[in-house]
């Protein structure tokens, strides 16, 4: 088989992998060595389907030894079957690099023969990229739950990032559509990364030296809508997540039906990409705005509402904290306020040391009047016309935002076109 | 000091010449009614006056702003002069003026218009070189890499150190075409320069081979039940398309590697055109 039919095998066979970010570690040139990383991460490109590309994201192999239910790669099921060899990938990757089509390596594989030879195999794909070639580029590499400690750090040695895909949000489901796998088996090498990343650090301040291990930190991924598991339950496992393995991101999946399986939702499911994007948002509140999973959802609303994103949501339900006065607010407070992300609360906070604002200042420095406007004052005034009341910001914001959001992620994910504030109402209150 | 609605100035189109005017300005106590670049002079219906620029004179604004309002309302200038706002030197003339009344405070007087409008260019800009970073692409051409982009802002300057550092073991060229201007890096020196167009040989066998591989590997890529054409359009806006290398045609080129031209690199304003 050439190498044109096989990327296009491996790179099908890996485009359900969602992280494809390159951001989290920095990493400066060495003079005529190919290759740096921006801290931020850098988009290449665009996929039809509105994702970004950054990295060339490919399974060193599509052999797989297990049969997980869900996953097209599963031994059980009939597809043409191929494998990259370590060099070829080096070449192939150095070659994108090179034209700045990628920022650098996105390697997975399915289980050849058993995870030890699996780990061999990518190793030594990365030995030819990182010793031989001296790439200096970004390299996300992914663990196979069961490979021994030893493959797990030198892999580790040798990628920007590091992360082992938990997939299925409970260990019943896990059961159910993953036989091979144990929940020991993926929470494990999740655990020794983090160790290894902790005692790594403190290496390389008492000695100032030493090679770091996975700077960009781990990550995991989640798939949504395979198995019966709630909002609430996902976006609590995520929470955990982040605390217990000090992930840098846990990404979500919205669950797209490639196999008929009696345990798994019908091949005319629709991904609930919804879901999906609700997830997004709430992960965000937790990480930059200071919220707290029980503050987003709970065991009475264990689901998104549809129509609204989750601050929205909050913020209707927390009315007493609200109208919030632009020019005194603390700026955790501003953070709080629906319409009013980081860039903008940051510049509040630069733009009242100059002078007061009023409403006015506020639209010039892209704050989402539309939607601020219901719970916010500026030197002590809403804005003229406007009531600080759950009811008449709900309306406002439905209106704003709630056709839209089911408009843009295509209606077919909710069973009505024009949603009624009543709907809302119960939204709001849990009854859906 | 007097607004002269009557008269404008030209200058060179250099930031050093911008500069000379802001210092007209001052020393004659007018406000011109615009600055424009000689070279895009058209008869005017006012008096106009062309401002030399001179080394000397350049420098004390720039001290003069370095001192008063500070190195980052200096670099935010500097920036500001390379967008595509239309009648962005006088502008930056009353921008300038309100940084030497205003001190380092200027950068947060966010809804003054002149502070407004500047920020904004300043932001399409960084977008701008933000999207490139990422978009730009190269093709290797006997070993030297080149690429051809046409922004709206001239983004060179920004690009650079970014992409020397990236490629610092390569040859490469970043043609503009909008601006007619060059990055050429080679074995750690660098420079831009004037180029007026660029003409590129047929490409190699390995290189379309690659081509292929990137256009194939973007194609199989896409979810298609996920399918979402406005989220793309977005993030990556069209007019990038023409020059990324998955959205290009090409003719399969079958013969031998023989007849390809050497490519020839002239710079008509420096006398070193690159030969490879
Ligand atoms: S081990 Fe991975 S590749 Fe193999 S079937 Fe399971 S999910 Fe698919």
């Amino acid at each position: 088989m050439d190498i044109f039919d096989k990327l296009t095998i491996l790179a099908d066979a890996a485009k359900y992998d969602v992280a494809c970010t390159s951001s989290g570690a920095h990493r400066r040139k060495q003079a005529g060595k190919l290759g740096n990383i921006m801290p931020r991460g850098c988009c290449h490109s665009f996929s039809a389907d509105g994702r970004c590309i950054s990295l060339l994201k490919v399974l060193q192999s599509n052999i797989c030894a297990y049969d997980c239910c869900y996953c097209i790669n599963r031994k059980s099921n009939d597809i043409p079957r191929t494998s990259f060899t370590p060099r070829e990938l080096a070449d192939l990757t150095i070659g994108f690099y090179r034209r700045n089509y990628i920022e650098g390596l996105f390697l997975s594989s399915a289980v050849v023969k058993n995870p030890n030879y699996t780990c061999e195999l990518m190793l030594q794909t990365l030995r030819i990229l990182r010793l031989e070639y001296e790439f200096k580029g970004y390299i996300h590499a992914k663990i196979i739950p069961g490979a021994d400690i030893s493959y797990i750090r030198a892999i580790g040695f040798f990628a920007d990032r590091l992360s082992v895909n938990i997939e299925l949000p409970s260990e019943q489901s896990l059961r159910l559509l993953a036989p091979d796998k144990s929940k020991k088996a993926i929470l494990q090498p999740m655990e020794q990364i983090r160790n290894e990343i902790l005692s790594n650090r403190q290496q390389i301040v008492e000695y100032q030296k030493g090679q770091s291990f996975s700077k960009a930190g781990q990550s995991t991924q989640l798939i949504v809508g395979a198995t019966p598991e709630n909002d609430y339950q996902i976006l609590k496992l995520a929470s955990a997540m982040y605390r217990k393995y000090a992930l840098k991101r846990v990404f979500f999946s919205a669950y797209i039906p490639l196999v008929d399986h009696r345990n798994l939702p019908s091949l005319d499911t629709k991904p609930p990409l919804l879901r999906e994007h609700r997830l997004y948002q709430a992960d965000w509140l937790l990480r930059f705005y200071g919220f707290e999973a029980e503050e987003i959802l709970d065991e009475q609303n264990c689901y998104f509402n549809p129509y609204l994103d989750p601050k929205s949501n909050w913020a209707l339900k927390h009315m007493e904290y609200f109208p919030v006065e632009i020019n005194k607010a603390p700026y955790n407070m501003l953070l709080r306020i629906p319409g009013v992300g980081i860039t903008g609360a940051r510049n509040i906070m630069i733009a009242r040391k100059a002078t007061k604002l009023d409403f006015t200042d506020l639209k010039k420095m892209r704050i989402v009047l539309k939607r601020a406007k219901y719970f916010i004052t500026c030197k002590g005034k809403m804005m003229p016309g406007i009531g600080c009341d759950t009811k008449h910001a709900l309306e406002g914001l439905i209106l704003n935002q709630g056709k839209k959001s089911a408009f843009l992620l295509g209606a077919h994910q909710l069973s009505f076109f024009e949603p009624t504030s009543e709907d809302i109402y119960q939204c709001l209150s849990g009854q859906i | 000091m007097s607004e002269r609605p009557d008269i404008i100035y030209y200058y060179d189109g250099t930031l050093e010449g911008l500069f000379c005017c802001i210092y007209e300005s001052y020393a004659k106590k007018e406000i011109p009614l615009d600055i424009i670049d000689h070279h895009r002079a058209q008869l005017q219906f006012f008096n106009t006056k062309y401002i030399h620029t001179v080394h000397q004179k350049s420098e004390r604004v720039k001290n003069g702003l370095l001192k008063k309002a500070g190195r980052k309302v200096y670099v935010f200038m500097k920036k500001a002069f390379l967008t595509c706002i239309p009648q962005k030197e006088i502008i930056l003339l009353r921008f300038a003026r309100l940084s030497f009344a205003q001190g380092m405070k200027v950068k947060s007087l966010l809804s003054h218009p002149d502070v407004d409008v500047l920020n904004r260019a300043v932001k399409h800009l960084n977008r701008e070189t933000e999207l490139l970073l990422g978009f730009l692409r190269f093709s290797e051409y006997g070993g030297v890499l080149v690429s051809v982009i046409e922004p709206k802002n001239q983004v060179l300057p920004l690009l650079k150190p970014h992409f020397c550092e990236r490629f610092s073991g390569e040859a490469f060229l970043i043609f503009d075409q909008t601006h007619h201007q060059a990055l050429l890096y080679y074995k750690g020196h660098s420079k831009i320069c004037e180029m007026n167009a660029i003409r590129l040989p047929q490409a190699n066998k390995e290189e379309q081979g690659l081509r292929l591989l990137w256009k194939q590997f973007y194609r199989t890529i896409g979810i298609s039940s996920r399918y979402n054409p406005t989220c793309r359009r977005t993030h990556m806006p069209k007019r990038y398309w023409r020059n990324m290398t998955e959205f290009q045609h090409f003719e399969l080129h079958t013969g031998t590697d023989e007849h390809n031209e050497d490519i020839l690199l002239i710079c008509p304003n420096s006398n070193n055109g690159i030969k490879t």
